[in-house]
Order: structure tokens, then C-alpha cells, then sequence
């Protein structure tokens, strides 16, 4: 053989696009703040800034309202991104996205459960749960059904696209007969309740309802980025990926718990939000490569900054009423669903 | 060194490896032959702690069964006949993450110089899902390669296991990664391969293992190990043995049985 000739290092596709995120993440976050129905705008709140005081009611509706708001859309836009990009990986499937496959039906069976039957729990653990209960049931319901799909839909690390997306409507109709069941047996209250959460909404956010769901997406925030180079293994097979010295079962089974946390929060404080898990990773893998030590990270971001902007639309289309948020991302989630399934279809077809 | 002591592995509930014994050389390259279904990626498979077996297996010294993914990972590299990679991930990057599973230290050069060695040093940048088959069946052997760049490491000989590295390649590049395989193994390495070209297996190989229904029939150099008598028995074909000077045992397969 000849000798060797050294090409230069292929390009490695970098970090670059981290900071522009950052920055995209800040403006739409500093727009939120700065539209709304009270009068308070963007100069408004800079001159606040500069020491010129609110008034009460002002801050009443920057510290109680649009605060805990945009951070809520920041927390869940973050989960949501995530999930749809852990979900992908550990199934390595562009399609695999928790409301599509019946993980966020299951975390909503979860939380319609928790509503629903928890006051039949001893009163000293019902107080101990508080707030924590209806998300913590959510990712339980979320966790369950991952757990479930994995096994029917994927055998000897390899998964049929057909087979997840049936078996996705198989553990919907299955958690909407149950959640059927369960509103059934619902009292005033807790029908009140159900109607509330089950419409896909930021509308409610509380600093009460962000400090219930902030331990549990913070852990996924914390666990995922660490998954990255495991996920990219598991591109290759799982047998394949334990050759590369990853030791599989510990990834899975992280993979699937930081997948139930992410769904199991985002669902238990704002409905049912779609689509946003395929969105996210479809277009990041488009600007930046599949790399999942970037695509996680990035994931988060970009989840955060779509669900921001997409609760500022559906604040100000209909002003002075809101168009339910699941909406605005089904309207441009949807389309492009269709679209990477019309590609795949396209190459399996050759 | 890689030696098997009277493995017995089953698959769904049917034996499939029946007492294998052999041993594989660092510095060579052992070749593993057989008919379809004979259990030659069976035994690859059994080797790699992929299936359950019992009897006993020790590499450099050691049980691989009982040590981590990740430092047998720093030991030998896998090739398998088809890996499909999902998403868009590029030629470079794959070879990247053998690289990474291999090694500590990140050293770039090392995915330029496998890239080179298999020839695809131009479509480093390309998703490996648009290559050809024999591009993606390059590119693997790259990722191997890139795993145990340096054939001896702190633990001794690094291995490389391929099945049927050749088998999607024309014959130019069958030449070209048979050469790549020997140098790896005359540079201190070892290496186990499913073949399924005798010939060409016979010109690289130092050591042939021929299984026959899940048994090592006989282990040795190719002109000892491909007789006639052995091979119409295993494939059910009247074969001619000849000898190419400096090559060794050449064969012809006359004619098969074909039953109606």
C-alpha cells in the first residue's frame, strides 16, 4: 500500500450555534415581558430598570403574572424540546416524539389520575405531596408507558417505524379510555380542575406551580447533556454502541427516566403541548448535525425560545382573549411531521 | 492471545456451538470458515459476549465476560456485517466516535489518517446513510480502525473482530482492506474475520478455523485446513484444490448438488 497521504482534519461542526441561541432565547424572553393587555411596555420597563420605580399594579403584573409565566413557557419549552430529543435518540427515530407515541398521554393519564383519585390517599402523604403530586404522577404515567412502548416497539435495539407510531395510537386510546373512565367518576371540583389543565395553556402559571415542576426539569437539565455520547453510540445499534464501550442498559434506562421527567412536568403543568419535541431536534439536526452533546443541550434552548414566542402569539392574536398555546405549535409542528415521514418513506423507498 | 475452550453457546433454545476450541494469535490473522449456518458468526457473536455461552474464552489473558464495555472497548473493535446508522451522522463523525471509544486523548489526525486508509478520505463530510454499500462497509472499517489505532496498547495486542468485512466491496477494495488487515496484524495487532472467500482467505489469512455444525473441524494454516475432501463435505460441492506458488491452496468449485 502506498504511503499514506494526510488530508487535513475533516471540519468538526462546532458549538457555534450555542450563542446565537443564548442570544435569540434572551430577546424573545425580553419581548414577553414587554407585551401584554396591561399597559406596560418595553420603555416602561426599561425605565423601571434604570431605577424609576413601578407602580403597584404594574408590579403586580411583572412580578405575578408575565414573570412566572415566561419562566413557566422557559421551564416546560425546555422540557418539551428535550424530551421529543432523548425520546428520538433512544429509539433513533426522527419520529419518535412523546405526544405522538403516547409517552404524553400516558404522563396526562398520570396526572388526570393524581387529580382525580388522589384525595383518597392518607392525608399525611397527600400533605406531604402538595403541589408535587399531579406532576410527580404525571412522570410515573410517563415512565410507564415508555417503558411499555419500548418493549412493543423495539426488539434487538432496532425499531419499526410502523410499529412505534401503531403502538403510539394503541397507549393513546388506551390512556383516553382510562382518562374517560376517570373523568366519569369526577366530582365538580375536579372536573373544574381537569377542564383547566387539559387545555394546553400557560395561562395559569404560578410561582407555586414553577416551584413544583423546577426540581423535576432541573434534574432532566442536569442528566441530559450527559446522555449525549451514549445517544450518538446508540445511533450504530446497541450492540454495537457496547463495543464503543457504553454500557447500554444504564443509558436506556436514564434515557427513559429523563424522558418520563421532561413529559411527565411539561404535561402535569400545561396539557397537552405538541409537537414541539419534533420541531425542536428536526430543525437543530437540520442547522447543525445530529451530534447529540450539541443536539441536547441546543434542544432545550431552542424549545425554550419556540414555546416563549409561541405563548406570545397566542396572547396577542386574539387579543384581549388567548388562543389555546397547543394550537400555534400543532399548526407548525404538524406540517413538518409530515414532512420528515415523507422523507423517511422516501428513502426506504430508495 | 484469544483462546476458546470447549464453547457451547445456543440460540433460541437450539445449540448452536457444540464444544469449540481454538486459539487466535496477536501478529495474525485468523480466519473463521464455514457453510451458511455452520455457526461462524455465532461463534464471533459468543466471543463478543453478545449471546450467552459457557466454556471458557480468555483474550490477552482475560475473561471479556466479566469486564466492562467500556474497557474492552479500549481492547478490540467490532465490525458487524450490516450497521445501519440513524440520523444524519457524517462519515467523519463516525469514525470520530470509534476514535473516542478507543482512546483517552482525542488525536484528529487519527480520523484523517483511517479515513485515508480505506479510501474515503473525500467524503469525510458526507452523511454515511447517502454513501453505496461499500462506502458504508469502508467507512465501518474506518471506525474500527480508529478504535484501536495503535494495534498494542497498555493491556497488550489490540484486537480487531470483523464479519465479513469484505463482502459489499468490488475486488480492488477486497485486496485493499485484506492488505489493511494484515498490516494491522504485522504491526503488533490481532484479528478474528468471518469469511466466506476462501480464496482470498487463503492469501491473507494465518490461521483458517472451519467450522462445521457448530464445531471447529480443523484450525490451522490455509493449506492444511482447505482439503478437498473437507470442503465438498461442508458445502456440498466438488471442489478442485491447487496450489498459486507463494500464495498457497487455490480452489475451484466444480459443480453442486441441486436437488429438485
Amino acid at each position: 500500500m502506498a504511503e499514506l497521504s494526510l488530508p487535513a482534519p475533516p471540519a468538526s461542526r462546532g458549538f457555534g450555534l450555542t450563542p446565537w441561541l443564548l442570544i435569540a432565547l434572551g430577546l424573545a424572553s425580553a419581548l414577553s415581558l414587554s407585551v401584554g393587555a396591561a399597559g406596560l411596555g418595553p420603555l416602561r420597563l426599561i425605565a423601571a430598570a434604570q431605577g424609576e420605580g413601578l407602580s403597584l399594579p404594574e408590579a403586580v403584573v411583572l412580578y405575578d403574572i408575565r414573570l412566572p409565566r415566561l419562566a413557566m413557557g422557559l421551564l416546560v419549552g425546555a422540557a418539551l424540546g428535550l424530551s421529543g430529543a432523548l425520546l428520538q435518540g433512544l429509539f433513533r427515530n426522527p419520529l419518535a416524539d412523546p405526544g405522538i407515541v403516547g409517552v404524553g398521554a400516558g404522563a396526562g393519564l398520570g396526572a388526570v389520575l393524581a387529580i382525580v383519585l388522589g384525595g383518597l390517599l392518607p392525608p399525611a402523604v397527600l400533605a406531604r405531596a402538595g403541589g408535587h403530586l399531579v406532576p410527580l404522577a404525571a412522570c410515573l404515567g410517563g415512565w410507564l408507558f415508555t417503558v411499555v412502548l419500548y418493549r412493543v416497539a423495539s426488539s434487538r435495539g432496532r425499531t419499526q417505524v410502523a410499529t412505534l407510531l401503531l403502538a403510539g395510537i394503541a397507549l393513546g386510546a388506551l390512556a383516553g379510555g382510562m382518562t374517560g373512565v376517570l373523568i366519569y367518576l369526577a366530582d365538580d371540583s375536579q372536573l373544574r380542575d381537569l377542564t383547566f389543565w387539559s387545555m394546553g395553556s400557560l395561562a395559569g402559571s404560578t410561582w407555586t406551580k414553577l416551584l413544583a415542576v423546577l426540581p423535576l426539569i432541573g434534574m432532566v437539565l442536569v442528566l441530559a447533556p450527559r446522555l449525549g455520547r451514549g445517544l450518538n453510540a446508540l445511533a450504530l445499534g446497541e450492540a454495537q454502541a457496547a463495543h464503543m464501550g457504553i454500557d447500554v442498559q444504564r443509558l436506556k434506562r436514564l434515557t427513559v427516566l429523563a424522558t418520563a421527567l421532561a413529559t411527565g412536568a411539561a404535561v402535569a403543568v400545561s396539557g397537552g403541548i405538541g409537537f414541539v419535541g419534533i420541531v425542536v431536534p428536526h430543525l437543530l439536526r437540520l442547522a447543525n448535525g445530529p451530534d447529540h452533546r450539541r443536539l441536547l443541550p441546543q434542544a432545550a434552548m431552542l424549545g425554550a425560545m419556540l414555546l416563549v414566542l409561541a405563548d406570545l402569539v397566542s396572547r396577542q392574536i386574539v387579543a384581549p382573549a388567548e388562543l389555546p398555546i397547543g394550537i400555534i405549535t400543532a399548526l407548525l409542528g404538524a406540517p413538518v411531521f409530515l414532512w420528515i415521514l415523507l422523507r423517511q418513506a422516501g428513502l426506504q423507498r430508495g | 492471545m484469544l483462546h476458546i475452550e470447549n464453547l457451547r453457546a445456543d440460540l433460541n433454545g437450539r445449540p448452536i456451538l457444540r464444544g469449540v476450541t481454538m486459539t487466535a494469535k496477536a501478529r495474525e490473522v485468523t480466519a473463521i470458515c464455514g457453510a451458511n449456518g455452520a455457526g461462524k458468526s455465532t461463534l464471533l457473536r459468543a466471543v463478543l459476549g453478545e449471546i450467552p455461552s459457557t466454556g471458557k474464552i480468555t483474550l490477552n489473558g482475560r475473561d471479556p465476560r466479566g469486564q466492562s464495555s467500556k474497557a474492552l472497548a479500549q481492547t478490540r473493535a467490532v465490525m458487524a456485517q450490516d450497521t445501519q446508522v440513524a440520523f444524519g451522522f457524517t462519515v467523519a463523525e463516525v469514525v470520530s466516535m470509534g476514535h473516542e471509544a478507543g482512546s483517552a486523548a482525542f488525536d484528529p489526525e487519527v480520523i484523517a489518517r483511517a479515513l485515508t486508509a480505506v479510501g474515503l478520505q473525500d467524503h469525510a463530510a458526507r452523511p454515511l446513510h447517502a454513501l453505496s454499500g461499500g462506502e458504508r462497509q469502508r467507512a465501518q472499517l474506518a471506525r474500527a480502525l480508529a478504535q484501536v489505532w495503535h494495534p498494542i496498547g497498555p493491556d497488550g495486542a489490540r484486537w480487531l473482530f470483523l464479519d465479513e468485512p469484505v463482502s459489499s466491496l468490488d475486488l480492488g477494495h477486497q485486496l485493499h482492506v485484506m492488505a489493511l488487515v494484515r498490516r494491522f496484524a504485522e504491526a503488533g495487532g490481532g484479528v478474528m474475520m468471518v469469511m466466506h472467500d476462501l480464496n482470498l482467505t487463503a492469501s491473507v489469512a494465518h490461521q483458517i478455523g472451519f467450522v462445521i455444525a457448530g464445531q471447529i473441524a480443523a484450525a490451522g494454516p490455509a493449506d492444511q485446513v482447505l482439503s478437498a475432501p473437507r470442503l465438498s463435505q461442508a458445502f456440498a460441492c466438488e471442489v478442485t484444490l491447487n496450489a498459486v506458488p507463494n500464495s498457497g491452496p487455490w480452489l475451484l468449485p466444480q459443480c453442486c448438488a441441486v436437488s429438485n
